[in-house]
């Protein structure tokens, strides 16, 4: 399924598991990255490429997750698809994780109408998705860094949702489980390019997709001399 | 000997983003740096997460620009050095899997380079000759420590603050009196016409053999005159403007004549005349002139990192990633960055 994306290198560092795959030989190879902060994200690049008898002279693209998630692994993501595609002259692009994650979803959920997605986002926020399917192509999805009143407000109880369950205490009471942990993959990554080229769009670009975190909040909030 | 090799340094432990072409260790080919202290400027100081974003942004850019200015492509450099401790996590790591990613891309050894080492390292490059060991002091917004140095890899720490750095006490200063960030260079220029005895700051030398610092006491000694007799002045980040001149070369005198003698300090201790000098606040004109006086009346020597090594840049890291080749000295893919 990958034949369009051979040479495609993903890296999905926002939460837990981060990942690594490769699109080659026609299929997909994934690598979970041991370890904290990405650490050995390149001993597994380095590992998969081996792995899979693949030059990195053959690459054509670097491909990062942007998130929502981690900040520091995000950026580490986002560091190394960039520096390598200097380094190798290939581009290097970026998808959102919770886009990647919806769209395997409702690939192996084609009936399902809508889905959300939540995590924490700390700071007594979260990070709410809203997905919705697009036949034969990929979900639009809305994300947005909502507080815990908003986010009862916003929840739609009816459509299912992916999340981990230590966040289920912030929904309105007799909300339903998740039906599965949001963990964006790098496979996935490389599955929504597969669906955006399919669809005529070019996933090598890096003005359509950049290689840059989604920084959902400001840095920070309070300048020298203001008020805290 | 092994013939001398051409290193690319990369830094980003702060607010800075800089890369470097050196051959040899001491021959700068190029050398780039992209200061973020404007963005950090209106929150008074660097912040982390501002510094991690400018950071990715620039790096690319700063890579390209440094090896054009160079006129040397990935076939001429023999190692890729880089800064993993210490420094704020977030921006060390931007550099650090920037480097991973160059050096797996391009065959090349790895080399993670400590920060203080790689300031000493710029000190030495200012001289012709090395002629160990030296007392090394490394004075920054984030670090002042003294150091016997044996060779460019070998430091053993002597003494370093137990509150403020030294950089960090002239910024929180500055911000005392209403000066502008960064606040070193900020009290150097209004202090430049003032009376460095006109407030006669206690120097915080501490115990009669310490090598520690403390600036912190310093900093409220500021305070407390900024309020005036018996704390009556309500504002006191609004000091009379005629006294900032003398408030800044008082202060700023205060805290150059203190790193100073405590230098000479660990000269005695130590039984070396010779001291280097490296480090943001190395800069400082008031520091260079009291430490060079003072150390002369001894018959001693101290030698300063060059004013354009003395802030982070990637120059030093390139020179002592250089060293560490050489003593075969490199890293795996697995290098972490380290805060401390």
């Amino acid at each position: 399924m990958s034949g369009g994306l051979e040479g495609f290198l993903a890296l999905e560092l926002s939460g837990e598991p981060a990942t690594v795959a490769l699109a080659a030989g026609g299929g997909i190879l994934e690598r979970r990255i041991p370890g904290e902060r990405g650490r050995a994200v390149l001993a597994e690049v380095d590992a998969l490429l081996r792995q899979a008898a693949f030059t990195k002279g053959a690459l054509r693209a670097v491909l990062c997750g942007r998130g929502p998630g981690s900040y520091t692994g995000l950026r580490i993501a986002a560091a190394t698809a960039r520096s390598l595609g200097f380094a190798l002259g290939i581009p290097a692009v970026g998808l959102p994780g919770f886009d990647a994650a919806a769209h395997a979803w409702f690939e192996e959920n084609p009936e399902a109408e809508g889905l959300q997605l939540l995590q924490d986002a700390f700071r007594r926020e979260f990070y709410l998705g809203r997905a919705t399917p697009s036949p034969g192509g990929t979900p639009a999805v809305e994300i947005n860094v909502v507080g815990g009143e908003e986010l009862r407000e916003r929840w739609e109880p009816r459509i299912p949702w992916l999340g981990d369950a230590s966040v289920q205490d912030a929904l309105p009471p007799g909300a339903p489980p998740p039906r599965a942990p949001l963990a964006p993959r790098a496979r996935d990554l490389l599955r929504l390019a597969g669906a955006l080229a399919a669809r005529g769009r070019d996933p090598q670009d890096p003005r359509a997709f950049p290689p840059t975190p989604l920084y959902l909040r400001p840095a920070l909030t309070r300048k020298r001399g203001q008020p805290s | 000997m092994s013939p001398a090799r051409t290193v690319l340094g990369i830094e980003s432990s702060c607010d800075e983003t800089a890369a470097a072409v050196v051959h040899g260790g001491r021959e700068v080919l190029a050398s780039v740096v992209r200061s973020q202290v404007e963005e950090h400027a209106a929150w008074g100081g660097v912040v982390p997460e501002i510094a991690g974003r400018g950071h990715l942004q620039a790096l690319v850019p700063v890579l390209q620009e440094t090896l054009d200015a160079a006129g040397l492509g990935p076939r001429d450099l023999d190692a890729v050095a880089v800064t993993h401790r210490p420094g704020l996590l977030g921006s060390l790591l931007v550099g650090l899997s920037a480097a991973k990613a160059l050096a797996w891309a391009w065959e090349r050894p790895l080399v993670g380079v400590d920060h203080i080492q790689a300031h000493a390292y710029a000190a030495l490059m200012s001289l012709e000759a090395w002629s160990f060991p030296y007392v090394t002091l490394i004075v920054s917004g984030g670090h002042t420590s003294l150091y016997r140095t044996e060779s460019p890899l070998e430091h053993r720490l002597l003494g370093s603050t137990r509150d403020d750095a030294a950089g960090e006490a002239l910024d929180k200063a500055a911000a005392l009196l209403g000066l502008p960030y960064p606040g070193g260079p900020a009290i150097e220029k209004a202090g430049r016409e003032g009376n460095p005895r006109a407030f006669p700051f206690k120097r915080p030398l501490l115990e009669p053999d310490s090598l520690e610092f403390s600036f912190s006491g310093l900093k409220t000694a500021l305070l407390y005159t900024l309020k005036g007799p018996g704390g009556r002045r309500e504002d006191p980040t609004r000091p009379e403007a005629a006294s900032i001149p003398d408030l800044c070369a008082s202060f700023e005198a205060c805290v150059a004549e203190t790193l100073a003698r405590k230098c000479l300090r660990a000269c005695d201790r130590e039984g070396i005349d010779r001291i280097l000098v490296g480090g943001g606040v190395a800069r400082n004109l008031r520091l260079r002139r009291t430490l060079a006086d003072l150390a002369a009346r001894e018959g001693r020597e101290v030698a300063f990192a060059r004013p354009e090594h003395c802030t982070d840049n990637a120059v030093m890291v390139a020179g002592l990633g250089h060293a560490l080749l050489e003593a075969g000295r490199v890293d795996d893919l697995l290098l972490d960055a380290r805060a401390r």
